[in-house]
């Protein structure tokens, strides 16, 4: 696992009604995170984290949750990614290392593939592992 | 000949309550000011959580925790129950957020179940700890006195 070096917690409401399956749930925007690098993302349920920082409860089971992250450029880099493969509560403790690449959280989503777990008002959280683009130029060719 | 630099430890508790006899509160709890940790660089990060368990539980050191009396103040080691209500958020020297709402239960250097390995997460970033602290995300639950264990692995 590369070393943390910055990270953000983000989260996506799912609302006051559970959204239907197929449903995509769009980040919102978070100014830290304009112009970063992604290094990894790392998803949480209630076993790690009870309350989100917007003061919403956190899914208990993300199992029926998947992600997509775009890129600057309007890539899909990650598609349809399960979270549970993201939640190193599953995963021994460890997380994915990725090679990094330009984050547009903006356009990137959750997608409902099951409700199952699922209540109205919860969030899911994603905490996300960052450089700046500085801290990238600086070690993309190591 | 490569010459290792060691990684020094150092235990910090932060008291999560402002009166003894407080129920925990919403809001920030900053570090205690540690002036050998200010511009270290801080490669490894964990949460020792509190309550009864085995010494296999730990990874480094190997001690147990009382349950009352750290730094002469009565109280208790917040265990993974009520940790999971808090996050930590790091700024650096500049007091740019480097660490923000990292929940305290994903530093925990033991994770669920037999046979899972004891690993601490690598972290790379200076901080002046002061300026640092604990946010209660759910401040419903009735604990008191509660004190919150960290282990930080840093280079001079």
């Amino acid at each position: 696992m590369k070393p943390i070096v910055k990270s953000y917690l983000v989260e996506v409401n799912l609302g006051s009604t559970v959204p239907g399956v197929g449903s995509n749930l769009l980040f919102q925007d978070y100014p830290q995170l304009r112009d970063v690098y992604l290094m990894s993302a790392v998803v949480y349920d209630t076993n790690t984290l009870t309350t989100s920082p917007a003061g919403k409860t956190v899914i208990t089971a993300t199992g029926g949750i998947t992600l997509t992250l775009m890129d600057r450029f309007n890539q899909e880099i990650i598609r349809s990614y399960p979270s549970v493969d993201l939640n190193p509560y599953y995963n021994a403790g460890f997380y994915r290392d990725l090679r990094p690449f330009p984050l547009q959280l903006t356009k990137s989503f959750i997608t409902i593939q099951s409700i199952v777990g699922l209540s109205a008002n919860e969030s899911f959280v994603m905490n996300v592992f960052y450089i700046t683009e500085k801290e990238y130029k600086a070690i993309k060719n190591v | 000949m490569y010459k290792q630099n060691p990684v020094k430890i150092r235990r910090v508790v932060l008291q999560a309550f402002n009166e003894p006899e407080e129920t925990v509160i919403n809001g920030r709890f900053y570090f205690p000011d540690i002036p050998e940790l200010n511009n270290t660089t801080i490669v490894g990060l964990e949460f020792v959580k509190g309550g009864f368990t085995f010494l296999s539980d730990y990874y480094l050191p190997r001690t147990n925790l009382t349950e009352t009396n750290i730094n002469g103040n009565p109280g208790v080691n917040a265990d993974l129950t009520d940790a999971k209500n808090f996050t930590v958020t790091f700024l650096n020297e500049n007091n740019n957020y480097i660490l923000e709402n990292f929940p305290v239960v994903a530093l925990w250097n033991r994770k669920d179940g037999a046979n899972k390995p004891k690993l601490i997460l690598p972290f790379n970033f200076k901080t002046i700890l002061r300026s640092c602290f604990v946010t209660v995300q759910n401040y419903t639950v009735p604990v008191r006195n509660m004190f919150l264990n960290f282990n930080f692995y840093y280079l001079d």
